[in-house]
C-alpha cells in the first residue's frame, strides 16, 4: 500500500514535469511494448509438459500441442495462446486410459483445431513403439468435438491392415509423425511409420472432414523400390505429406531402399502422387552416410521444397538439409548442406520464410544435454545465422526442438521443451528475422 | 635639565617595558591592546599583537578580536588601506562577524556594509543516504501469462555515500552538483505453473550525479529549512540477482492433496546486461540545516523518480559472453525470469556536513539574477 502510494506520488510528479516539457519520461505510452516482437513463454502444470508442434490461427493466436505426464500416463497437452504468447487456455486430454502422444496440430480460421496423436507406446526397451493413431477435433475452447481412432480393431470398419502376412497383427503398430490439411479437398493426410517387429514401413491415411477414410492415396505399409543390396531390412519411415503447387501431393520419407541412384544406407525420399493416389515420381537424397528425415516445407507459390533431417555416421551427426525443385517429370536436387556448428546436431523441423529463405530447427547434443538450435539458410543455401538456446546447469538438461513457423508479422516462432532444473515445460519462442530474442 | 631628566625617564621606562612585554602571553597582549585602544594609544597596538598573529598563537576568537582592534586602530588613524586589510582578515577569521552598536564605532557599521563574507561555494561532505527502492513497472514481461499475473515487487533497502559542491549564485538560491555511490535493491515475486514460486532479490550499485536547484530559507535560529529539485544521471555498474525457484508439486504417493516444495537456488546471477548503463531521474526533496560552528550539518528527505526505462531491451534475454548467438542464461533457462520494463523510484533519508567556503570581499553593486548573469564585470 505504501509503495502504491509512493508510486502514485511519483506518477504525479513525473506527469507534471513531463507535461511541462522539461524532460522526456518513459511511460507505457512512450515505451513500445516488445511483448509481441519476441518472447519466450513456458506452459505447464505439475509434472512434465513437452512441446511437439504448433500452428497459428488467422487471428494470430497460437495453438500448441505436446504431452504432459505427472507420474502416470502420458496425456495430450493442448495450449492456446494469444499473439503475445499469453495462455488463453490449456487442456490435458486422455480419454482413452492409456498413454497418448501428440504428434501434430492444425488450427483453423474459426478457432477450432485438429490434433493428431498416437495411442500407446513402448514401455520397455525393445518393445515396438507406436500403437494406433487418431484425430481429435477441438472447438475454439479446447473441448473435444470429434474424435476418431485408426486402429486394429475388428469392430472398426476402417480397421487398418497392412500387408498382414505375419499373422500377428498386434505387433504391427502405427506411429504418426505429421498431419496435413488440404483446404481444396477438405481432406486430412496423416503420415507416419508402421512399426513391425523387424522392420518399419511408412503409411498414409487420408480422411475427409468427418474423419472418415478416403481410399485415394490411403496407403498402409507403403513400400517403394527394392531393398538395399546387403540389407535385409529395408526400413522406411513416413515423415510428412505436402501439397504441391500443381495440385499433386508429395510424401517425404526416410528410406533404406535404394531407388537406383547413388545414395547408400538410409536416405531422404520424396514421392509425388496425383490427387487420386497415382504415384508420379520418386527421388532420393542423401550422402554415403545415413540420413533420417524429419520435416519438409514448400516455398509458397513455387514447387521448391526444403527438407531437413539428420545425417549420421557412427557417433557423429549433423543436420542435413536438401533443397529440390519438383518439376512435372522429375524432382531435381538444387543443393544439399551438412550443418554442423561444433557438436552433434539433429534436424527436426523446417519453415520457409516469405522471401524464400529457410529457417531450420534442430537440437545440439552437448555434454550437458541437448540445446535447441535454429538457423537460417538463404534460398541459395548460405548460412545466414545460427542461434541456440539451452541451460548449462547439470547433465541431462535437455531442451528439445518441436516445430517452427513464420509468424504473420514476418518473425519466426518455434515450439519446444525446456528443462527447468527438475521439470520440463512446453516452450514457445518468438524471434526476430535475425533469429534473436531482441527488438 | 628638566628636559634631560624626561628623556632619562623614558629610556628607563623603555628598558623596563621591553622585557615585561616580551614575557606577556597572547591573552595578556590582547587585553593590553584593548586597554591601549581605550586610552587612545594607537601606535603600540600593532607591535603588541604582531608576534602572536604571525606565530598563530591566538585562538580563532582571539585572532578575530585582534583584527577587530587593528581595524578600529586604523580607522582612528585614518589609514583606509590598513582598515580594509585588517577588516578582511577579521572576516576571514570570523565570517559571521557583524556590527555591534554597543561595541563598535559607527564607522564599523559602514565598513560592515561595504564587505560581505557570503560564501560563493559550499562543500557537501560525507553525505550518507539510507532508504528504499521500488521499481515502477512500465510493461510486464514473463515466461508466464502476463495478463493479470500475480507478479509483485517489494521495496528493498538502499544505502549511499556522496559529496558535492554548492554554488550560491543568487541570494537564497544555489545550484548543487553531487556525485555519489548508491546501492539499491528490490524483490520480485511471481507464481507460475500453478503453484511454483519464483523469488528474486536484485541488488544494484550505481554512481549518481545529481544537479539540482536549492532554495535555502533564512529562518532565524539554528535550524534552517531548504528545498530542492533537479535532475540526475544514474550510472549502473553492478547488478546481481539472487534467485530462489520453489517447485511445488503434489505428492504422487499421497491421495490427500499434500504438496511438496523443492527449492532451486544457485550463485547470484549477473544482470548487468539486462539493464541500461546510463539512466536519468528527477529528484525532489527538503531538508534542514543545523548550524555547527561556521559550518552546518543537515538532514534531508529526497525522492528520486526514475525517468527512463532501466531495462535494456536488447539484453532482456542475455546471451553467452563469448557467443552472442547462444541463449544460455540461467535467468530464463533455470529460473524462468524475464525482466520487465521499469523505472526505479527511491525514497532516501540522508545526513551530511556542509562546509561553506566563506569569501570575504567587497560587495558588488546590487543586481538581480539576470543582471548578474549578463552584466558580469
Amino acid at each position: 500500500m505504501a509503495i502504491l502510494t509512493m508510486n502514485r506520488f511519483f506518477h504525479i510528479l513525473l506527469m507534471i514535469t513531463c507535461l511541462s516539457g522539461m524532460y522526456s519520461c518513459d511511460n507505457d505510452l512512450t515505451v513500445e511494448p516488445q511483448t509481441f516482437d519476441h518472447f519466450i513463454k513456458y506452459y505447464g502444470k505439475d509434472g512434465n509438459q513437452t512441446g511437439v508442434k504448433f500452428d497459428i490461427h488467422e487471428s494470430g493466436d497460437f495453438i500448441m500441442v505436446g504431452n504432459s505426464r505427472f507420474g502416470g500416463l502420458s496425456n495430450i497437452y493442448v495450449v492456446k495462446a494469444d499473439p503475445f504468447g499469453n495462455e488463453i487456455w490449456s487442456k490435458e486430454i486422455n480419454h482413452l486410459g492409456m498413454d497418448i502422444f501428440a504428434n501434430d496440430i492444425i488450427g483453423f480460421q474459426d478457432g477450432s483445431s485438429v490434433v493428431l496423436f498416437t495411442q500407446g507406446g513402448s514401455f520397455f526397451p525393445g518393445d515396438t513403439p507406436g500403437g494406433s493413431v487418431g484425430l481429435l477435433r477441438l472447438d475454439p475452447n479446447g473441448e473435444i468435438l470429434q474424435e476418431y481412432l485408426y486402429e486394429k480393431n475388428p469392430a472398426n470398419p476402417f480397421e487398418i491392415h497392412g500387408d498382414d502376412d505375419t499373422g500377428i497383427p498386434t505387433l504391427r503398430k502405427l506411429e504418426a509423425s505429421a498431419l496435413t490439411y488440404d483446404a481444396e479437398s477438405d481432406n486430412f493426410f496423416i503420415c507416419g511409420t508402421q512399426n513391425q517387429p523387424f522392420w518399419t514401413t511408412s503409411f498414409s491415411i487420408r480422411v475427409n472432414s468427418d474423419f472418415t477414410r478416403v481410399p485415394l492415396a490411403d496407403w498402409l505399409g507403403f513400400s517403394i523400390g527394392a531393398s538395399n543390396p546387403g540389407s535385409e531390412v529395408p526400413n522406411q519411415m513416413g515423415n510428412k505429406i505436402i501439397k504441391l503447387a500443381t495440385g499433386d501431393f508429395g510424401l517425404f520419407l526416410t528410406t533404406e531402399i535404394k531407388l537406383g541412384e547413388e545414395p547408400q544406407g538410409s536416405n531422404f525420399a520424396f514421392i509425388t502422387y496425383t490427387p487420386n493416389g497415382t504415384i508420379a515420381q520418386m527421388k532420393s537424397f542423401g550422402t554415403t552416410r545415413n540420413e533420417f528425415g524429419s520435416d519438409i516445407v514448400r516455398i509458397p507459390g513455387t514447387n521448391s521444397i526444403g527438407m531437413i533431417g539428420t545425417s549420421k555416421q557412427g557417433n557423429n551427426s549433423d543436420m542435413y538439409f536438401a533443397k529440390a525443385l519438383v518439376e512435372s517429370d522429375s524432382t531435381r536436387l538444387e543443393f544439399e548442406r551438412l550443418l554442423n556448428f561444433g557438436n552433434n546436431f539433429e534436424g527436426k523441423a523446417i519453415a520457409a520464410s516469405s522471401n524464400g529463405n529457410f529457417i531450420v530447427l534442430g537440437e545440439e547434443l552437448g555434454i550437458g544435454g541437448k540445446n535447441i538450435v535454429w538457423a537460417m539458410l538463404s534460398a541459395g543455401g548460405d548460412l545466414l545465422w545460427f542461434r541456440k538456446f539451452g541451460g548449462q546447469s547439470g547433465v541431462g538438461n535437455n531442451d528439445l526442438a518441436g516445430g517452427v513457423k513464420q509468424t504473420p508479422d514476418g518473425n519466426f516462432s518455434f515450439l519446444g521443451t525446456v528443462t527447468l532444473d527438475n521439470q520440463q515445460k512446453m516452450a514457445l519462442f518468438k524471434v526476430n528475422t535475425n533469429g534473436d530474442l531482441k527488438p | 635639565m628638566r628636559r634631560g631628566g624626561f628623556f632619562i625617564f623614558l629610556y628607563l621606562a623603555f628598558l623596563i617595558a621591553i622585557p615585561s612585554r616580551a614575557q606577556l602571553s597572547c591573552t595578556e597582549r590582547l587585553t593590553l591592546a584593548q586597554e591601549q585602544l581605550d586610552l587612545g594609544r594607537f601606535y603600540s597596538i600593532n607591535e603588541l599583537l604582531k608576534s602572536c598573529i604571525e606565530k598563530e598563537e591566538f585562538t580563532r576568537e582571539q585572532e578575530a578580536q585582534a583584527y577587530l582592534l587593528l581595524t578600529r586602530v586604523y580607522l582612528y588613524m585614518d589609514d583606509p588601506d590598513s582598515v580594509d586589510i585588517n577588516y578582511l582578515k577579521l572576516l576571514g577569521v570570523n565570517p559571521e562577524h557583524t556590527f555591534d552598536a554597543d561595541r563598535d564605532p559607527i564607522d564599523m557599521y559602514y565598513l560592515s556594509e561595504k564587505y560581505t563574507t557570503r560564501p560563493v561555494f559550499s562543500l557537501h561532505l560525507g553525505k550518507l543516504f539510507m532508504g528504499f527502492s521500488s521499481p515502477d513497472i512500465i510493461h510486464e514481461y514473463g515466461v508466464y501469462n502476463t495478463e493479470g499475473s500475480g507478479k509483485g515487487y517489494s521495496p528493498g533497502f538502499g544505502i549511499g555515500l556522496g559529496a558535492g559542491l554548492e554554488w550560491h549564485f543568487f541570494r537564497n538560491f544555489s545550484l548543487v552538483g553531487e556525485i555519489g555511490y548508491n546501492y539499491r535493491s528490490w524483490q520480485v515475486r511471481v507464481e507460475m505453473f500453478e503453484q511454483d514460486l519464483l523469488e528474486m532479490r536484485q541488488s544494484t550499485q550505481w554512481i549518481d550525479v545529481p544537479v539540482y536547484l536549492k532554495y535555502s530559507t533564512n529562518f532565524s535560529g539554528k535550524f534552517k529549512p531548504y528545498f530542492f529539485a533537479g535532475l540526475e544521471v544514474n550510472s549502473m555498474f553492478s547488478s546481481r540477482g539472487r534467485f530462489v525457484f520453489s517447485e511445488n508439486t503434489a505428492v504422487l504417493t499421497d491421495d490427500t492433496g499434500n504438496r511438496q516444495t523443492r527449492e532451486i537456488v544457485g550463485p547470484d546471477e549477473r544482470l548487468e546486461s539486462t539493464m541500461r548503463r546510463v539512466n536519468r531521474s528527477m529528484i525532489f526533496g527538503a531538508g534542514v540545516r543545523y548550524k555547527f560552528g561556521f559550518d552546518y550539518i543537515f538532514g534531508e528527505v529526497r525522492l528520486r523518480a526514475g525517468m527512463n526505462n532501466v531495462t535494456n531491451p536488447d539484453g532482456r534475454f542475455p546471451t553467452n559472453a563469448d557467443d552472442p548467438g547462444y541463449y544460455d542464461s540461467n535467468i530464463y533457462t533455470r529460473y524462468a525470469y524475464v525482466p520487465d520494463d521499469f523505472r526505479i523510484n527511491q525514497l532516501l533519508f540522508s545526513i551530511g556536513y556542509i562546509k561553506p567556503l566563506y569569501k570575504p570581499r567587497l560587495k558588488s553593486p546590487e543586481q538581480n539574477f539576470f543582471q548578474r548573469l549578463f552584466n558580469k564585470k
